[in-house]
Formats: C-alpha cells, structure tokens, sequence
C-alpha cells in the first residue's frame, strides 16, 4: 500500500485483487455463501479503499485500517436495508436448515465444510439437518442412543463454526 | 455495474501518487478558514476588550486563553486521528484535556474560596452570564461546519466520537477568540460559563456526527 501511495499503479494492482479476496470472505461469512449482494459490497468497498487511501497512515498496519473500512461499509448495508446488525456471527442451528439447501453450489460447499469431520458425525448431520431425517430413525441406523446424536450432532457443527471464525480474517 | 477485475483495472490505471497529510491539510484549511471568520465576526462586532493591554498583564487573561486553547488543540490532534479508520487516539491528549479541566476548576474554586462571600455571586455570574456560553456556542457553529465539510473529505469509522471531537474544537476556538473581546476575569466565571460553551457544541457535534459525517 505505501508504494501503491507514491503511485506504483502495479503494487497497486496486486494489492487490490489481494484485496479483493480477503473482502469476498469477510462479506460471505456474514451475509451467506451466496448472496449477491456480496459482489455489490466488495466493489462498493473497494472504491472506498481507493477514494479515500490517503487516509492511510503509512507507518501503521494495513490490516484494521482495511477491516475497519469494510465494517464501516457493512454496516451501512445492514442500515439501509433495515437489518438487525446480528449479535452472533454464526447461529449454529440456521447453518444447515434443510429448507435452505438446494442448490447444487451450495450443496458442494457444504460438502466441502463437512468433509472434515469424522465420518459417523458427518452422517448425522447430512441425515438430520439436511435431509429432514428424525433422530430416532438415525439413532436406530447406528445402534445408538437419541442424545448420543443430538450431542455428536452439536459438536460437529461447533467445530465447523469454530473453524470458519478462525479463517475469518481479523 | 462493472465487474470487478474491470473495476481493479480502471482504479489501478491512472494512478497518480497520493499527496501526504491530506487529512492535515484540510483539517487546517478548515481550521483557519473558519477561524478567520468567526474572529471577524467577534472582534468586528465588539472589538478586543477596552483594557486589552492592561488585561494581557494579568495571569487570569493568561489562563483565559490557555484553557480554551488548550482543549483547541487537543481536540483536533484527537480529531485528525478520528479521521482514519482504525487509527489510535492518542492517550495524551484526552489527558490534557482532563488536565485543563480539572486545574481550572481548582483555580476556580480556589478563588471562590478566597473571596469575601459578598462577591461570590459576582465572581460565577459576572456582567453577562446569560449570553456568555451562547455566544460561544453560536460562534463555534461555522467552525464546526467547516470541520465537518473537511472531515467528509476524510474517513471517519467512529461518528458520534469524530463528530463530538469536532465540536469540541469548534467550541475551544470559538472560547480562545471570544476571550480577546470578553472581559470576564473571574476564574469561575470562565470555567462555568465557558465550559458549557464548549460542550454545548460538542454535544451538537456528536449528534450530528451520525448523519452528517457520513462517506
């Protein structure tokens, strides 16, 4: 960013598509994997960066200065579109509704933050939380107790939040 | 709406260098722009105080003068942080505020003390105890203006904070002029009256701060 400041239009460059990463990942962890309004709040975030970079104290960490900027601008969003700024980052019951699953890039993506668990856990979550299956049913497949599933259930999806707010950038 | 690696490219082409302290410039533009006018106002309406040069002898004209100036800048070094996001406030400077507070308010209650009980009442309320802080705080009003138009120009995270600080510079300015024409001498006069006429405005300042200080 400071050789970006002395006009190095090609530090510059990098630095805004790197950037543009790190926006994209902040924005999706908080408005869901697919909104489209992600798109919008990245650009929107970016001309921010841009127009007012001479705010940038040049001795003084990039990171909080672009954070701070990208809250500022999330939260404006909430503002207008009259939402309740969420207390919680992650509300670990709404992350697997079976209603709200039904696109194949969503399907992929739980997938993917599934993949990490062990395999009976991973069961228990697609069965129940994705396919609607009652714990009864499920238990009984496994020859174990209802809140032996309910519990692994629980953890399993703690870990995957734990795991997304680790990566989130700070 | 553009994509965005188009969007990259259009803001990383033409990229010219960034001038320094561009926050600085503008706070001190605004700062002195409006600075002159009030003092303008003040001093054209009612002129330096008569006793002027027996009164810049005396150590009450001193501190007159200090404690409203003080607080003048220890806001705007608050504010020009305030203006970055994520930027740090510096501890000192809430510090001397404090400071200032607090030492005119023990100068003041010293001298209250010291006095003949008669003159008590004369010493808080002086000759013109109900336009005082008013005048202050109308006269802080354009200065806070042009601090709000430089800080625009900025990128404020924290607005009501930004905004009070504003105000309260405005007021301190607004409080440093308005002792050259004032002439109030008791100390707890000055800390009454020209204290609330620096948080009037900084109170102003941060409501405002919430809609007026938006980017």
């Amino acid at each position: 960013m400071q050789r970006a400041l002395t006009g190095d239009a090609g530090s510059y460059r990098e630095l805004l598509t790197c950037v543009t990463d790190r926006l994209r990942s902040y924005f999706s962890r908080r408005l869901g994997l697919d909104s489209p309004e992600i798109e919008d709040l990245v650009q929107e975030t970016l001309l921010a960066v841009h127009v007012r970079r001479h705010t940038y104290e040049e001795n003084r960490p990039f990171t909080p200065w672009l954070h701070a900027i990208a809250k500022y601008k999330l939260v404006d969003h909430y503002r207008k579109k009259r939402i309740d700024i969420p207390i919680s980052d992650y509300d670990t019951e709404s992350i697997f509704s079976a209603g709200e699953i039904e696109e194949t890039s969503a399907r992929a993506d739980v997938n993917r933050l599934l993949e990490n668990l062990p395999p009976q856990t991973r069961d228990y979550i697609r069965s129940v939380k994705i396919e609607g299956q009652p714990i009864s049913t499920v238990s009984a497949r496994h020859h174990v107790s209802d809140s032996a599933v309910k519990v692994a259930i629980h953890r399993g999806i703690k870990q995957i939040a734990d795991r997304l707010k680790r990566t989130d950038t700070p | 709406m553009s994509t965005t690696p188009e969007l990259i490219d259009e803001l990383a082409g033409g990229l010219k260098p960034t001038p320094r302290n561009l926050v600085e410039r503008w706070l001190t533009l605004a700062v002195l722009a409006s600075g002159l006018v009030v003092a303008w106002l003040t001093l054209g309406t009612w002129g330096f105080r008569p006793d002027i040069t027996s009164a810049s002898a005396s150590t009450s004209f001193w501190v007159k003068l200090v404690f409203p100036g003080t607080i003048t800048i220890a806001s705007l070094l608050i504010l020009r942080r305030l203006a970055r996001p994520a930027s740090p406030v510096p501890v000192l400077a809430p510090v001397a505020i404090l400071i200032a507070v607090t030492g005119m308010a023990a100068l003041a209650t010293a001298e209250l003390l010291l006095a003949p009980i008669d003159s008590r009442a004369s010493l808080i309320f002086g000759a013109t105890a109900n336009v005082c802080a008013l005048l202050i705080a109308a006269l802080a009003g354009p200065i806070l203006i042009g601090l709000i138009f430089a800080l625009r120009r900025a990128a404020p995270t924290r607005l009501p904070l930004a905004g009070a600080a504003a105000g309260l510079a405005a007021g301190g300015l607004a409080a440093t002029i308005y002792s050259l024409s004032c002439d109030e001498s008791a100390l707890p006069f000055v800390t009454i009256w020209y204290g609330l006429g620096m948080t009037l405005p900084a109170v102003t300042g941060a409501l405002l701060g919430r809609t007026a200080l938006r980017w």
